[in-house]
């Protein structure tokens, strides 16, 4: 015990006892159980409504949905399963949220404004790069990209900037980023889930 | 055209044996170089235990004879005479295990695009799968092609260790995968050969039809939520909208998103991950295969197309041009 310890504890006040009452709380061994208990899903349960004659539950453990059966909007017209698609359909239920709000495509730029995103990306290419081609003529940047590129020279200087960059890294660092890049190429299908 | 040609050089075969067999004793013409006196037990399915053990193990027809067997498992690697080897079986083999494979494949998934297909075909009856199934139905290799092995083990010249296989024709030599992949063919050839084409069928179905393949994880999307925009507009679909499904932590280390990827109020597929740009795209990816993997209900292979004349159930238009 160290000076400060010991001050410590002179100048607090003493513990009391701990109480030998007894005292119930809501909690016991069998209002625990009973809490843990897992009731069978509503399915399994026989009721007067169930059909009398033997019928199968079909009841299966939750898991994400598998490729292999088809949304319904991807079947021919004349296939049968639209009719159990139909059958299953629950009433009129909102949409989930979107992600990102939904948005028309405008289609709102000319010949001419494309001539002067080149004009602007050409004549000043780290004055004006996509992203504010983009905010300048409310476009994306894939679109920017789409209509004009920069030029092979600016592309090389850029590529080079970013290699200083990741020179400066430390092995973690570039260790995090290489394992980011690989789960990312998996997104496709690759990984296998 | 192929067929024909082939049984002729089997039969061919059988009876250049039985005049090894019969006349070499009597004759007192002096023997010509190629000629042996006795036939090296290589050559000698008679001499062999274990081709009727394989004929049994592989359930053969008894019309199937022992020396279509020992024929099979001689690789072109391990002797010059095309007739002594699986050469020709093999390649009638190649493109009756092709054929059924791909019919049974394009019949189930008649979406699938090209280059799933060829992998799928591939997985199927490429060398690696056949190479498999031939270790599993017990088909042995010789150390060497030498003359005094047996009849009844996989004969060919292995290619030199550290060798490029790409190389392998050109120094006459084969990987063992390769040899046991051409003995397999060539031995699903004899079928259809000594026992036609349903025996044919039924052996490849049997054999190699009926193992599981996951054909659904063996894509890989480079874009898939453009691919997917592009199916939609193509099949006159509303665009697609991303839709969140649930979440939790999402300001925590370890944050699940599940996504589902809507047309109109049609669910087209849902995705999980641990950002929004990760379960957005598998959702994507999970639509696309959707869309890919429909298998009609009602399957009809061209091959089992009685005299009416095969009917296509479903035809499709082609994948998706990104």
């Amino acid at each position: 015990m160290n000076a400060f310890t010991s001050v410590l504890r002179r100048t607090l006040a003493p513990v009391p006892a701990v109480s030998k009452i007894q005292v119930r709380n809501t909690a016991s061994s069998r209002r625990l159980t009973k809490a843990l208990r897992v009731h069978p899903h509503p399915s399994m349960i026989l009721t007067s409504a169930s059909p009398s004659a033997d019928h199968i539950i079909y009841n299966p453990p939750s898991a994400a949905p598998t490729p292999m059966m088809t949304p319904e909007i991807f079947l021919p017209k004349n296939d049968a399963r639209h009719s159990l698609y139909q059958a299953q359909e629950k009433a009129a239920a909102t949409l989930p949220p979107p992600l990102r709000e939904p948005y028309e495509k405008t289609y709102h730029l000319t010949e001419t404004d494309m001539q002067r995103m080149r004009e602007l990306r050409a004549g000043n290419p780290a004055e004006w790069p996509r992203t504010r081609l983009a905010k300048e003529f409310n476009c994306s940047t894939l679109f920017v990209g789409i209509v004009c590129q920069a030029s092979e020279q600016r592309i090389s200087e850029m590529a080079k900037r970013t290699e200083h960059i990741k020179n400066t890294w430390g092995a973690k660092r570039t260790a995090a980023r290489a394992e980011r890049e690989k789960r990312r190429a998996g997104w496709g299908g690759a990984d296998g889930l | 055209m192929k067929t024909l040609r082939l049984a002729s050089a089997v039969r061919g075969f059988s009876r250049r044996n039985t005049r090894f067999n019969s006349t070499i004793a009597v004759t007192s013409e002096p023997l010509a170089p190629t000629i042996l006196s006795t036939i090296p037990p290589s050559r000698n399915p008679a001499a062999s235990a274990k081709l009727p053990a394989l004929h049994a193990r592989l359930a053969l027809h008894p019309s199937y004879p022992i020396q279509t067997l020992a024929r099979a498992l001689v690789d072109p690697t391990a002797d010059k005479d095309a007739r002594f080897t699986n050469q020709n079986l093999s390649t009638l083999g190649n493109t009756l295990t092709g054929y059924y494979a791909s019919e049974f494949l394009l019949v189930t998934y008649p979406r699938l695009p090209t280059d799933v297909l060829y992998a799928a075909v591939g997985a199927f009856v490429g060398n690696k799968a056949l190479a498999a199934l031939g270790r599993e139905w017990g088909i042995e290799t010789a150390f060497s092609p030498a003359a005094d092995v047996d009849a009844g083990l996989l004969q060919y010249k292995h290619l030199k260790p550290g060798m490029d296989p790409k190389l392998a024709n050109r120094v006459g030599a084969a990987t063992q995968e390769h040899a046991m992949a051409e003995a397999v063919r060539a031995i699903i050839a004899g079928v259809h050969v000594h026992e036609g084409q349903k025996a044919a069928k039924q052996f490849i179905r049997q054999h190699i039809l009926s193992r599981k393949l996951e054909v659904e994880k063996m894509f890989d999307f480079s874009q898939p939520t453009r691919e997917l925009s592009r199916l939609c507009a193509r099949e006159g679909f509303e665009a697609p909208v991303a839709r969140m499904h649930a979440e939790t932590g999402r300001r925590s280390h370890h944050p699940v998103f599940v996504v589902g990827v809507y047309s109109g109020k049609k669910l087209m597929g849902e995705g999980h991950g641990g950002s929004l740009d990760e379960a957005r795209i598998r959702a994507a990816v999970n639509a696309l295969k959707g869309w890919y993997l429909y298998s009609p209900l009602e399957k009809e292979l061209p091959s089992s197309a009685g005299k009416k004349g095969f009917k296509a159930q479903f035809i499709d238009v082609g994948e998706v041009i990104v």
